[in-house]
């Protein structure tokens, strides 16, 4: 297996990457707990001071590294700095032997002034989680709460999708169609474990070992260390943790809870025909590289 | 230049500028013999041996030197001048932008005064803060209670006068009110026109239903936006959360959503007095964190509800609560 760089100098952040609804915030909180070792959780609404992480999408997180407001920039400008933006948090974040890590859902991309928004030079490695698309677009309808199955079957084809914007508490992103996404992450120029949602269902403590691994984690074979991070982070646990206090990450137009059902194969229950059709069309070749058939398994 | 003659005492100090500042700014605006003198001329990339630095700032031996992406370039110097260059096609109007906003803050807290990020409203002389993190609502809100009796008073930068903290928390406006398109009608303001020249950028300058005449005023409420309350496990979120800040609670929120450019402003103060200045504002008013739902069917019901706590703050019976909004 490859792995990610070794923690040196200003080469210190893990991108944590994928195409929303797929599992990134549970893998963040897998690697919180894992981190901690702690006998308690993580709590779901700490996960940004648990671990040394950054929203890369975030306003407020740029705002306060850049010392300017993003609000002035157009999108273009903020976008074209955000490289020298998490670069200097590189350099400026207390030293530590594990890497900072960066969430994102943008595509593995340019900047509009050319330069990578994925600097090389500041980066250890990327995880990139890939869900089978159709699952995707079931769980993408849930949480935007006000839109259908066919309009998330649109977003997740069309290039142009994007996340956020002027007037929106996130920075634009740009994500391109599933497809899209998944080659700018599975092909960029630094070390990248692609890690199937599906797989880190089936066998949770095993692929977090992986991961652990991968971004060369102290304790990172430690069985008991990495079964105790997995219960900390249960899809039960997590239900319960968000149905207390609620969580900061859910859509304000959402109807269900973020942490909904957390299966694989649940869009056999709501995709029409057509639907799956059309997923099947722009995303079939792709799906087949990773694994994915139309088969209510995922 | 279009000056016009206020008594000095209005604004805490007064500006030469050779770009014209806009309507807001005039108060601030004297042609002779202005404790800070503003000037296009030459200004460098980097400065020799920064004390601190950032990505779009660096600080060195009282000089201040601010790199906007628009390609407007500010080095603010010991309080008293500013010398500013446009690179890359940065027109008037980004520079008027980035001036009332950071290059004046700076310059404020060069000066020994606090840059808030905050949009505000008046009554009478009493001032009204919203603070919150970005794009949570402050000048949207500031402009819808300026038409339920709130005369709007300072968008994005409002000036504190810490010296006198002890007495009164006295505030200077300095800029027009800027919303995103999509405020316009929630608002009820006027859009005037497109804040930057280009159609990359979206935020208009408006107008408001009212506005203060005056240039200064005296702090009285801050409230601090939020959009999420630990403990509200309603999962639509069609609740209003009102909570009373006290002690630690109200140094944090100032320090984490209501510096204005923070980092810039922590390398010009330094952290102590910045720390000592919060301690002392926080003594001085009542703060308040509202959690109202992000939707913008909800929002009128939530500028109501600020509207109706800041008149229960101006007679001192703030009650904390949680409304059911239907």
């Amino acid at each position: 297996m490859t792995r990610a760089h070794p923690v040196s100098g200003q080469r210190r952040i893990a991108w944590l990457a994928s195409y929303p609804r797929s599992g990134n915030t549970w893998t963040r909180l897998l690697l919180a707990n894992f981190l901690s070792a702690a006998a308690e959780p993580v709590g779901i609404n700490d996960l940004g001071s648990a671990m040394f992480s950054a929203l890369y999408h975030g306003r407020p997180w740029f705002d306060s590294v850049a010392g300017i407001s993003s609000s002035d920039c157009t999108e273009d400008e903020a976008e074209s700095l955000r490289p020298a933006v998490v670069r200097f948090w590189a350099q400026e974040t207390q030293r530590k032997a594990t890497p900072l890590f960066c969430k994102s859902h943008e595509a593995c991309r340019a900047t509009p002034a050319g330069e990578p928004l994925f600097p090389d030079d500041v980066t250890v490695g990327a995880v990139y989680l890939i869900r089978n698309p159709l699952d995707i677009a079931v769980s993408w309808a849930f949480y935007l709460g006000d839109k259908g199955f066919a309009d998330s079957v649109a977003y997740l084809n069309a290039r142009t999708s994007g996340l956020g914007g002027a007037g929106n508490h996130e920075l634009r992103q740009r994500l391109f169609d599933w497809s899209g996404h998944v080659e700018s992450w599975t092909g960029a120029s630094f070390p990248v474990l692609t890690v199937r949602y599906e797989d880190l269902l089936a066998d949770t403590a095993g692929w977090l070992g992986k991961i652990a691994s991968f971004l060369r984690l102290d304790g990172a074979s430690d069985r008991r260390r990495l079964e105790q991070a997995v219960a900390h982070s249960a899809f039960a646990r997590l239900q319960e943790n968000e149905g207390r206090e609620g969580f900061h990450k859910n859509s304000p137009h959402s109807r269900t809870p973020f942490f909904r059902s957390g299966v694989a194969g649940d869009w056999g229950r709501h995709l029409s025909a057509a639907q799956v059709r059309d997923v099947l069309a722009a995303h079939g070749a792709t799906m087949a590289r990773f694994g994915y058939s139309c088969r209510a398994t995922g | 230049m279009k000056v016009r003659a206020v008594a000095a005492q209005q604004v805490p100090f007064t500006i030469d500028a050779d770009f014209d500042l806009g309507e807001a700014a005039a108060p601030w605006c004297r042609a002779h013999g202005a404790d800070v003198v503003v000037r296009r001329g030459a200004v460098p990339l980097s400065l020799p041996r920064p004390e601190s630095r950032g990505v779009a700032w660096q600080h060195a031996a009282g000089r201040t030197l601010i790199l906007t992406p628009c390609g407007a370039r500010f080095l603010v110097k010991g309080g008293s001048a500013m010398r500013y260059a446009l690179d890359g096609g940065a027109s008037l109007a980004d520079l008027r932008l980035f001036f009332l906003g950071t290059a004046l803050g700076v310059l404020a807290a060069q000066r020994g005064l606090l840059p808030l990020k905050a949009s505000a409203v008046a009554n009478g002389e009493d001032v009204h803060a919203l603070v919150g993190m970005p794009t949570r609502g402050k000048s949207a809100s500031a402009a819808a209670l300026a038409a339920r009796g709130y005369p709007f008073f300072a968008d994005d930068l409002l000036i504190l006068d810490p010296t006198g903290l002890d007495t009164e928390a006295r505030c200077y406006r300095c800029d027009d009110l800027k919303v995103w398109p999509k405020a316009l009608e929630l608002a009820d303001c006027e859009k005037v026109g497109p804040v930057r020249p280009t159609s990359k950028y979206r935020k208009l300058y408006a107008v408001p239903r009212q506005r203060a005449a005056r240039v200064s005023g005296r702090l009285r409420t801050v409230v601090y936006l939020a959009s999420f309350k630990r403990g509200d496990a309603s999962g639509d979120r069609h609740s209003m959360h009102l909570e009373r800040l006290s002690g630690s609670n109200k140094v944090e929120t100032v320090i984490e959503a209501a510096i204005h450019s923070r980092p810039i402003t922590i390398a010009v103060v330094g952290r102590l007095p910045l720390f000592q200045w919060v301690m002392a504002l926080s003594r001085r008013v009542e703060m308040l964190r509202l959690t109202r739902p992000e939707i913008p069917a909800m929002f009128g019901a939530g500028v109501n509800r600020i509207a109706a706590l800041l008149s229960a703050a101006e007679s001192g019976a703030v009650q904390t609560c949680k409304d059911a909004v239907p």
